[in-house]
């Protein structure tokens, strides 16, 4: 589609490998001389025009997860991981880095903080061009206008001299995904891109993205805490509690056969919503970051509870296909009936 | 041929936005006529006790009235008078040196506060921005503090008493000769005229710098944490085009201050001059109110205000330069 990035193209039919994995993700804040771990030891594995999503609650430290694969965490947070593996290739978090604005690209959360006020959207569009590709100032007019077309924004070619205040959330963020498919990635996170947004542009925005997707043939890491947005648009999930992941598998299985406490309370409280009964939630709260419980993270707020829970912090086992880390799976899996 | 349409969209923009401003500083400038030709009405004495003395007889009054024209009715008055301001006519001088023009009275001391403002503001602006975005680069180092500490130690001290203070360490405990010279005409004598501009811009500027430099700091600290700040970088932009906006952005905010700093190292300016000695503006209103200068005092209240509508006008103006959100 364009020159700019053509080195990084080629390896995108071949599938034998995933296009990104990362092993034993971890990350952390520091707050004075104390370290607070946000993401303990995520792993993940996205194949080419794979969506993967990372799922939890407000805390959970999904964004910290996301935010590290770009290395935009805050001042006061640090990000490691084991192994980071690009196309079959073990790079190091130097050139990893080097992939972002690149072949990985990033979503904001909030559409209408994440443009510049000052500067015009065609600019801030033609800007990222300008850095990322090798195009001509002539060419990186019509990719712009090309840009804007491509994610829907009616009247493109005079809007490209509007400013952000002159554009409602939805066509916010439509600039904002304007921008991360410019220099044309492999790879798109993105963090909970419909946050503030109407439920109808949120639909809007999703059908969008998954067009996008499949025409592009792009990968998407989907940070999101609405299990109905997992459910319709991503192939894979992981479950992420206090910073840790209680389980994965691709969403089919989850969804049909959740098998750890706090996926399955997840799934009820979603479920509760659509049959528009009274609110199943799971009770208590997820801990801060300072106050993790010791053994499993989820013990305190978990029905299967027992004492060994309180010490014993579960491994992530294999399961047909899913992982699950609670030592109860078993008992939990044949009290749960398929749904 | 986008950019040069682009480019002239913003022009146009920029123009409607400018021309908007002037139209809505018309009725406080007209206010303020009102204000400043009323001031020889409402305050005692006036110009004819002034001119027939405290001796003067019923008939000398008289005379002096109809020769001031201070029996037509009012508004022919205010009229006459309005008239005389647009076409460069103040009023003659009647007391101080009686016959002269105001217009040429005013010429050398409205100078000389203006280069008194700029300076001071200068060294505001300079000093302020500098502290400010030092301690924002490292916020909560030993140079936040000692930022901190400085700013709020110069904005809490009035002008007119660090003027007293640099007049004293300079003037009376140096002896430096410039400490007192007072005269700033750049006409005549320049070097001369800078060294009276230093002690007096130092006062001036050192009083403001704290203010700018808080506001500053903090701005500047806020928009690292911006969203599109972080997006930017995320984005992989050169370091150098993320910095460029993160001042840009950090800016808008301390422009509104600097309009609003400006004014006040203006009206400092008064003070400041009546320690230092310097024939501005400040020196000819106290002269003026002392002695009933009644003309002369009309035309330096016009000239305050038109001055603050100015620096509010140019304010607006930057302000629409900069930030779009304001021009539509």
């Amino acid at each position: 589609m364009n020159a700019g990035t053509a080195p990084d193209r080629g390896a995108r039919d071949n599938n034998t490998h995933p296009l990104l994995q990362i092993e034993n993700l971890r990350v952390h804040y520091s707050a004075g001389r104390q370290k607070l771990n946000a993401v303990r030891n995520l792993s993940l594995s996205i194949d080419a025009g794979q969506t993967v999503a990372i799922v939890g609650e407000s805390g959970s430290g999904k964004s910290s997860a996301a935010m590290a694969l770009v290395n935009g965490l805050a001042g006061n947070g640090e990000w490691d991981a084991d192994r980071i593996v690009f196309k079959g290739k073990d790079i190091s978090r130097q050139e990893l880095m080097r992939l972002r604005g690149r072949a990985i690209t990033y979503m904001m959360q909030d559409p209408s903080g994440a443009l510049n006020p000052v500067l015009t959207v065609g600019d801030q569009i033609k800007r990222v061009l300008k850095y990322h590709t090798s195009l001509s100032k002539a060419e990186r007019e019509i990719r712009a206008l090309e840009l804007m077309e491509r994610v829907e924004i009616p009247d493109a070619a005079s809007r490209l001299q509007a400013y952000p205040h002159e554009f409602s959330g939805g066509m916010q963020q439509r600039i904002v995904l304007a921008m991360a498919l410019a220099p044309d990635p492999v790879l798109l996170i993105a963090d909970e891109p419909t946050t503030g947004l109407d439920v109808t542009v949120e639909a809007q925005i999703f059908t969008l993205l998954a067009r996008l997707k499949r025409e592009l043939n792009m990968s998407i890491v989907l940070v999101a805490h609405d299990l109905g947005v997992v459910a319709t648009s991503a192939d894979e999930a992981v479950v992420l509690y206090a910073g840790k992941v209680v389980e994965l598998g691709s969403v089919d299985a989850l969804f049909r056969r959740p098998r750890h406490p706090y996926t399955i309370g997840l799934l009820q409280c979603a479920h509760d919503l659509h049959r528009d009964n009274i609110l199943n939630p799971i009770p208590g709260r997820i801990p801060g970051l300072e106050e993790r419980p010791t053994g499993c993270v989820f013990h305190p707020r978990c029905a299967w509870k027992t004492e060994e829970c309180e010490s014993i912090d579960p491994e992530l086992a294999p399961l047909d296909g899913q992982r699950v880390a609670c030592i109860h799976h078993q008992d939990v899996s044949a009290a749960t009936p398929n749904s | 041929m986008v950019d040069r349409t682009s480019a002239l969209n913003k022009i146009m923009s920029l123009l409607k936005y400018i021309g908007r401003r002037i139209v809505s500083a018309i009725p406080t400038l007209i206010l303020i006529t009102f204000l400043s030709f009323g001031l020889l009405y409402i305050t005692p004495g006036g110009p004819v006790e002034a001119l027939a003395g405290i001796f003067g007889t019923q008939e000398q009054k008289e005379r002096i009235r109809q020769e001031l024209g201070l029996n037509d009715p009012l508004h022919v008055q205010y009229l006459r008078w309005v008239g005389g301001v647009l076409s460069g006519d103040f009023g003659e001088m009647i007391v101080m040196a009686p016959g002269t023009p105001i217009a040429e009275m005013l010429r050398k001391p409205l100078l000389a506060t203006f280069w008194l403002t700029i300076a001071g503001a200068l060294i505001a602006l300079t000093l302020g921005l500098a502290i400010g975005a030092l301690s924002a680069i490292k916020p909560n180092s030993w140079l936040d503090s000692l930022s901190r500490v400085i700013s709020i130690a110069t904005y809490s001290v009035p002008d007119f008493w660090l003027a007293i203070i640099l007049l004293f360490v300079f003037g009376v405990i140096f002896r430096y000769r410039w400490a007192i010279s007072g005269q700033i005409d750049f006409s005549r004598n320049i070097v001369f005229s800078l060294q009276s501009l230093i002690l007096p811009a130092i006062a001036l500027g050192l009083a403001k710098a704290g203010i700018v430099a808080r506001i500053t700091r903090g701005e500047l600290f806020d928009v690292q944490n911006k969203s599109f700040i972080q997006f930017e970088r995320i984005m992989g932009l050169p370091r150098w085009v993320v910095i460029k906006d993160m001042l840009h952005n950090g800016i808008l905010p301390i422009v509104t201050v600097l309009g609003y700093t400006i004014g006040l190292i203006f009206r400092g300016t008064f003070l400041v001059e009546v320690v230092f000695g310097v024939p501005g503006i400040g020196l000819f209103l106290v002269r003026a109110a002392k002695t009933q200068e009644y003309a002369l005092l009309q035309t330096l209240v016009l000239c305050i205000g038109s001055v603050f509508i100015l620096i509010n006008l140019l304010t607006d103006i930057l302000y629409g330069v900069l930030d779009p959100r304001v021009r539509s």
